[in-house]
């Protein structure tokens, strides 16, 4: 068994044919190791939203290979990766991250109830402690702010102990105080259990609670770094000026 | 705004497609029952006119008061003796005349009544070629002795009955032995709308069908060139003045008299169709709500930005009420010619039923027809689209900049406060007028208690869909929880979807109980007041000739027979059913418990009345009863006996002598028997059936078998009004789809987020589905148990009719309430099938 929780073996991804064909991602090769806080960055179409669907197994690959633990994702069925997404990955989106009807203690049990697995309760209730929604959790959705529905967010992805979480810019439409509280959830997470979390954002302060920082530009990646700080990230990201926009 | 509408209607065409099938559908009905009976009038316009082709003035006997329906012995009237003819034939200005003598004549070819089914069996008689004689010989010759007929080419065919041969011709008291000479047409055509004609001699055709000779039913003239109609009527009275009873009509004015009691049928039958179109209508409004109701909300940013832009309240209003205007006026095209269609196919299956040659005119598309059709389809979908129009209208600009925007709604506590008011006036007005209130006050308080339970609904939703949906998580976990609290979250669609599906229920469930009712009642009543072992009748409830009843009291082993014979009569007034009986069985044959008086007292000019009659009009045995026959004027009766009342005896019984004196019908509609021993009831039947081969147009039954039969006619009568509720039926499961395709679409996002953190596809079908039952159940629950409301209550109001027991068919129910889970399910089939399809990419990427 390899040290890598996700792996990415030259991976690529086109959409479209002869005119019209885009290269998202252009033989893309990373290890994502376990335990660690992963961020991808880059400029908007740098192609790291892609990368990180065709991790999780949301996205096919044109070509190349992607490993979460062992297991091959390119190639199952759409059953397979469902019950993949479910059992040994968390999701964090930037918006519309719950279900309206269900209350915040049914969302975050929902990848659980999905499976028919009964919690672990101990585990349940440390995450529920640990993101602070002991007395939110029989409200809905509409009745929390947008950091608590995060937070329910991020209890979710927790609760069922995936091997890894993806969070798609998790902070995108919170304010600072809201997004320095989840990215520290985030962050304790990694380092009191060892999750593994890779993170997707375009915001180098988000990008300083990772362990490493890689950077994508036209679908490769150009650089990496351990440790970053806001400062190390926005001066490497000042570096992509040539204008990237080819995708949205 | 009106490009901006059809834009709009182009743009969501996949949304607007159930609901503009919806409209087409009821469209549809309503065009096709209008077509089907304007085409079935002029068939029978022209029937008439054929009939009466080339005569212009018709003498017929008076009747003291007027046939209207009641058929038989209710039209009697006056005969018009042949001196009449020949007066007529001498009067100036008539080229010819006629003597017509119809009535019943049921030919019986080698065992077989021919016949096509409930069509009329008619005798006449063959009088020559001459103008006013609508048949033609097309091959044969004309009887010239009695014994001797021609018949018609229709009923030679179908039957394969040869020139030349032998058959019997059962007429009014007697059977004959006939030989057929020829085959006639009428005019052009093979049959006279399905009706078997066999025509005599004039002599026997005065003999056999109007009981005497020397007499016709009409004398029918035709004028010299030049002479109109009315000038001959005016000249014909003239030379008849001194003649009484009869009267003297112009052709116009007799054809229109003769169908006047079809065109009342087919009006009844327009009448009926339409109410039922109207219902399918109706059910397709809440759908049109619905799916306006979601499209606007759907785009409150993009009408928010048109008023950003500049664009007015009203010019919002227009766009929305443009776009249904839009979506009316196409579907009621397409309705239009869906009903044509619809039209033409049942005329070809009544063609294909009845062998051809019965609706002999194309299709009628009247401009009524397109108007109509129309005008329903715009209209119906412009109002239902006004409360969404008006909702759009108060979008703010700012909803344009804002993510969370959603429209207001009007409280639902006014709504409800509304609906509780009229639910509880129109349970009153029911509960009121059934006993003994108006038709009207009746049908007013169902509407309102109607109008009450759909604005309930979204209240109701959230007990009873709440209550359905708690076994749901527990059965299938997630799918079901979700299930449950999609159905629970905009109570308002929930419940205009479970409404449009109520409406069918409820009318389903409200016949069925009738229906039930009815049955129960009439086996209770058939128990109680029907001594006889067997009841002989004839199919289609055609007449049962005189000589049965006569051959059958010669067998042994028969303690009674009694024939029973309908007929009208006038008492200070008012017009009344009265039963011709055989005085001395009735008793037996009917459990008659005679209270004063006897039954034979019905042998001398006497009348027996049931307790209720001589309660309200203070009559005794003794007293005299003035009456007035149809056919023999006033006539003074004496009350011979008060009988207990018996449902099937009715108010008047008259002994067959009375009766036959004062109508000359002579064919019974029932023939009742009753068995000396109990013990040999097989051997009977055996005799029974023996005698009755001669007639093979008439039944045999025993008591169970006799109810069974009733219950089979009910139960027909119930299938065809379910058969015409059907297609509410589709258009509420319709609703259901369009429902459920409008919510998946509109939780494309929501469905991909439960993909990605691990839903399956098939547990995402599974939770639109069980959604979709929910619904369903919730609005077939509501319709059964308005259903039984409505039920209990109408057959309450029939208690005086003698539908006394209310039965309700708890099976039937609990199937009904099956079909809403099916209904549900069937419906989910294709939007769980495009929600468990969302790629689930797209689904949450979509920014």
């Amino acid at each position: 068994m390899s040290d890598a929780a996700v792996r990415a073996v030259a991976v690529s991804k086109i959409y479209g044919e002869g005119g019209t064909r885009v290269v998202a991602l252009d033989d893309v090769t990373a290890d994502f190791g376990r335990g660690a806080f992963t961020a991808i960055m880059g400029p908007s179409g740098s192609g790291k939203s892609t990368l990180m669907h065709c991790l999780a197994g949301l996205d096919s690959v044109t070509s190349g290979q992607v490993f979460v633990g062992d297991t091959e994702v390119n190639g199952l069925d759409d059953k397979r990766l469902t019950v993949l997404r479910r059992d040994r990955i968390g999701f964090v989106f930037q918006s519309f991250n719950l279900v309206p009807t269900l209350t915040a203690m049914e969302n975050i049990t929902l990848p659980l109830d999905l499976a028919g697995r009964s919690p672990d309760r101990a585990w349940l209730d440390t995450v529920i402690d640990t993101v602070g929604l002991r007395d939110r959790l029989n409200h809905r959705p509409s009745e929390l702010s947008g950091g608590q529905q995060q937070r329910v967010a991020c209890a979710r992805a927790m609760a069922g102990r995936p091997e890894v979480i993806f969070a798609d810019e998790p902070t995108g439409n919170l304010d600072s105080r809201a997004s320095a509280e989840i990215l520290g959830f985030l962050r304790q997470t990694v380092d009191q259990v060892g999750q593994t979390i890779i993170m997707v954002t375009h915001d180098p302060v988000s990008a300083a609670y990772a362990d490493r920082a890689l950077f994508l530009a036209d679908g490769r990646i150009v650089d990496e770094v351990e440790d970053p700080n806001a400062e190390t990230v926005l001066t490497r990201m000042k570096r992509f000026d040539a204008p990237a926009d080819r995708q949205g | 705004m009106f490009r901006l509408a059809v834009k709009g209607a182009l743009a969501r065409k996949l949304r607007l497609a159930l609901t503009a099938v919806s409209i087409v559908l009821g469209v549809a009905f309503v065009s096709g029952t209008y077509v089907l009976t304007d085409t079935l009038n002029a068939t029978f316009n022209q029937i008439f006119g054929n009939a009466e082709h080339g005569v212009s003035v018709v003498v017929r006997g008076t009747q003291s008061f007027g046939g209207q329906g009641g058929g038989g012995s209710a039209d009697e009237r006056n005969l018009v003796p042949d001196s009449v003819l020949q007066t007529v034939r001498h009067t100036q200005g008539v080229s010819s005349a006629i003597g017509v003598a119809d009535g019943y004549a049921q030919l019986v070819y080698q065992g077989k009544a021919v016949g096509n089914g409930s069509a009329p069996t008619l005798g006449s008689a063959w009088v020559g070629n001459v103008p006013a004689n609508p048949l033609r010989i097309v091959s044969g010759r004309p009887p010239a002795v009695t014994g001797e007929v021609v018949i018609d080419q229709h009923s030679a065919q179908k039957f394969h009955i040869p020139l030349g041969t032998g058959a019997e011709a059962i007429v009014q008291g007697q059977s004959v032995p006939v030989h057929i000479v020829g085959i006639v047409r009428f005019g052009k055509d093979s049959t006279l709308a399905g009706a078997t004609l066999t025509a005599f001699s004039p002599q026997q055709a005065q003999l056999l069908l109007l009981g005497q000779a020397g007499v016709w039913s009409t004398v029918q003239a035709t004028a010299a060139p030049g002479v109109t109609q009315p000038v001959l009527a005016a000249r014909i009275s003239q030379s008849l003045s001194s003649v009484p009873n009869v009267q003297v009509m112009t052709e116009r004015a007799y054809v229109a008299d003769q169908s006047k009691r079809f065109k009342d049928q087919l009006k009844f039958f327009n009448i009926l169709l339409l109410v039922f179109a109207f219902i399918a209508v109706f059910v397709a409004v809440f759908i049109i709500f619905n799916t306006f109701t979601v499209l606007v909300a759907q785009r409150t940013r993009e009408l928010a930005l048109l008023r950003a832009v500049g664009a007015g309240r009203r010019q919002v209003m227009a766009a929305v009420i443009g776009e249904a205007a839009l979506v009316g006026v196409v579907s009621g095209v397409l309705g239009l010619f869906g009903g044509v269609g619809v039209a033409a196919g049942l005329r070809a299956l009544i063609e294909g039923l009845s062998g051809g040659g019965l609706v002999t005119v194309g299709l009628q598309i009247h401009p009524r027809t397109v108007i109509v059709s129309l005008v329903v389809g715009t209209v119906v979908t412009i109002v239902a689209a006004i409360v969404p129009a008006v909702r759009a209208a108060r979008i703010p600009p700012v909803a344009a900049m804002r993510d969370d925007f959603t429209l207001p709604t009007a409280s639902l506590r006014r709504r409800t406060r509304l609906g509780a008011v009229t639910l509880v006036i129109g349970a009153v007005l029911l509960g009121t007028g059934v006993n003994g209130g108006s038709a009207l006050q009746i049908g007013i308080g169902a509407l309102l208690m109607f109008r009450g339970v759909v604005a309930l609904s979204p209240l109701l939703s959230r007990p009873i869909v709440g209550g359905i949906g708690r076994i749901l998580p527990r059965v299938w976990g997630v799918s079901g929880r979700l299930a449950r609290e999609n159905a629970l979250r905009s109570p308002r669609r929930t419940a205009a979807t479970a409404s449009a599906l109520m409406i069918g229920i409820a009318l389903t469930t409200t016949m069925s109980i009738m229906a039930a009712s009815i049955t129960t009642s009439a086996n209770a009543q058939i128990d109680k007041s029907v001594g006889a072992d067997f009841i002989i009748t004839a199919k289609n409830f055609g007449p049962v000739p005189d000589p049965v009843a006569g051959q059958i009291a010669k067998l042994p082993g028969i303690a009674g027979v009694t024939s029973f014979r309908n007929g009208d009569m006038k008492v200070g007034g008012s017009r009344e059913q009265i039963t011709g009986v055989t005085p001395d069985t009735v008793a037996q044959t009917l459990r008659l418990r005679v209270t004063s008086g006897s039954t034979s007292s019905l042998h001398g000019p006497a009348v027996l009345i049931n307790h209720q009659t001589a309660k309200s009009k203070h009559l005794k045995v003794g007293d005299p009863l003035h009456v007035t026959f149809a056919l023999t004027g006033p006539k003074t009766l004496t009350v011979g006996g008060v009988f207990d009342d018996n449902p099937i005896a009715g108010k008047y019984l008259l002994g067959m002598s009375t009766y036959d004196a004062n109508f000359r019908n002579r064919l019974d509609v029932v023939i009742a028997v009753k068995a000396a021993t109990a013990n040999a009831l097989n051997s009977l039947r055996a005799e029974l059936a023996q005698v009755l081969k001669a007639t093979p147009t008439l039944e045999l039954r025993d008591q169970s078998e006799f109810k069974q039969n009733q219950k089979r006619q009910i139960n027909q009568v119930l299938s065809f009004v379910l058969a015409l509720l059907v297609l509410s039926l589709v258009i509420a499961w319709l609703g259901i789809v369009n429902t459920l395709a409008l919510s998946v679409f509109e939780r494309t996002r929501e469905i991909g987020l439960l993909r990605a953190v691990g839903m399956a596809a098939g547990q995402v079908r599974r939770m639109v589905r069980l959604e979709a039952v929910v619904i369903a159940l919730f609005g077939a629950l509501l319709g059964v148990v308005l259903g039984i409301g409505y039920g209990t209550a109408l057959v309450q109001a029939l208690h005086s009719q003698g539908i006394d027991t209310t039965s309700i068919p708890v099976n039937q129910l609990i199937l009904y309430l099956v079909i809403g889970v099916l209904a549900g399910i069937t419906a989910a089939w294709w939007p769980a099938r495009r929600a468990g399809r969302l790629n689930v990419l797209g689904a949450i990427a979509t920014e």
